[in-house]
């Protein structure tokens, strides 16, 4: 009985942040429990949203303050990790759940397979997903941005700068001995992707098929891909039908 | 105009990457080598080394700096290279974002659909086979020396056995081994 009002308070204050975070609800409803488990900024912004709730300004700087932890956050998931996206999910994680407490694991772990299921770059699709939840589409921006910021103009400078030394003697000796090892780090992963693919004698024809159109016939991988999901589309409605019958009989 | 070819070209290619910057490798390839023929096989071999060694995500990295090249290679100055590279870097993440936005509220409560799993588990298949493709491709003389009992090809057979077992079987970072078959690189055609 004599919590009731304090718990009025917090559940009221919950009420506003979701209104002002729009679409950055999560699928469980936030428990009072849960509001303590909050990130500093996110445990502000409840408060301030309930004891100011005329100063906009002030509220409006600690939702910017969630906006430049995302940027923050995501540029240095960016800059700081050498060999592609999936080299990032540990610092992703360690950012994401461990320090900033954005998302619960669980919650990290769909975003993972979800991204890995769509189209595009691995780590933008991520910084989508978590700048999305955060702060709608200025938070999607700020965590892209973050994101690439770095590695474009890294690569930029490299670009600008090699070409001058492309014809360099020590230049071109190094490049003649590491050219071989680039294209073996390209078919290790082949091997190693197998596994997690589940390729098997049924199936092992599908990659095999694939790698000699594009290998061999110069087919484009656009229409490899397509035929890809047509082809899994088709294989797995007539599969459910089969089991629908069958479980009719 | 080269500009407008660059980003549709690097759209179509950021909307059917599937399953990371690696089969990425294989779209660009199919592009901007076998295509339109912007840049050589070993020009492309010398920016996936590069791409690799740098941070980032693989594939904007890849995208970023094949942009560049291909406008610089048409004899076009550098800050239209710059133009070109973030054009193509912009193009690559647009589409996927925008998927990603619209289908989010959906897919993430429907991910043990079986139409959708299936149509995933297909792709991921699909996908070996692209990068598979890019491998191959890159298997060039220009990579590897001409064919025959001279050093660069004996060389190059060795470097590449060792750092694909280093790579499959030990996990050794990339960018030990980009380095590493670097300095043997420099060490033995020095000799």
């Amino acid at each position: 009985m004599f919590f009731r009002p304090i718990l009025a308070i917090f559940h009221r204050a919950i009420n506003n942040f979701w209104i002002i975070n729009g679409n950055s609800c999560s699928k469980t409803p936030l428990t009072f429990a849960r509001c303590l488990l909050l990130s500093r900024t996110r445990r502000k912004i409840i408060f301030d949203t309930y004891f100011f709730p005329h100063h906009l300004r002030f509220i409006s700087k600690t939702i910017i303050a969630v906006y430049r932890q995302l940027f923050v956050s995501f540029w240095k998931i960016g800059a700081f990790t050498i060999g592609g996206g999936y080299v990032m999910i540990p610092l992703m994680e360690k950012e994401i759940v461990d320090r900033r407490h954005w998302l619960s694991r669980e919650d990290f772990l769909d975003y993972l397979s979800l991204s890995q299921a769509m189209p595009g770059v691995f780590a933008v699709n991520m910084a989508t997903c978590i700048g999305r939840r955060l702060g709608g589409i200025r938070g999607v921006l700020a965590a892209v941005a973050g994101n690439i910021l770095m590695p474009i103009a890294l690569i930029l400078l490299l670009a600008i700068f090699f070409r001058l030394f492309r014809d360099n003697v020590v230049v071109e000796r190094v490049f003649m001995g590491l050219r071989p090892a680039v294209v073996a780090l390209i078919a290790a992963p082949v091997f190693r992707m197998a596994k997690s693919a589940k390729i098997d004698w049924r199936n092992c024809w599908i990659p095999i098929l694939a790698a000699f159109l594009i290998w061999l016939l110069g087919v484009s991988p656009v229409w490899v891909i397509l035929a890809a999901i047509a082809g899994g589309l088709l294989y797995g409605i007539v599969s459910e039908r089969r089991k629908k019958e069958g479980g009719g009989l | 105009m080269i500009f407008f070819k660059l980003f549709w070209m690097f759209l179509k290619i950021g909307i059917f990457t599937f399953g990371g910057g690696y089969s990425m490798i294989a779209l660009i390839q199919n592009e901007v080598v076998e295509k339109q023929g912007w840049m050589t096989a070993q020009e492309f071999t010398d920016i996936l080394a590069i791409s690799q060694m740098t941070p980032g995500p693989v594939g904007i990295n890849t995208a970023t700096y094949a942009g560049y090249t291909a406008v610089v290679n048409m004899g076009l100055p550098v800050w239209q290279g710059v133009l070109g590279s973030l054009l193509a870097s912009l193009a690559v993440i647009l589409l996927p974002i925008a998927a990603m936005l619209l289908v989010h509220s959906y897919l993430s409560r429907h991910t043990d659909n079986p139409l959708i799993a299936q149509v995933l588990r297909t792709l991921r298949l699909t996908v070996v086979g692209l990068i598979a493709a890019a491998a191959l491709l890159l298997l060039t003389a220009e990579s590897f020396g001409t064919p025959g009992l001279n050093l660069q090809f004996v060389v190059s057979l060795i470097v590449f056995a060792v750092v694909f077992y280093l790579s499959v079987r030990h996990r050794t970072s990339p960018i030990l081994l980009i380095v590493a078959s670097g300095l043997v690189g420099l060490i033995v055609y020095s000799l």
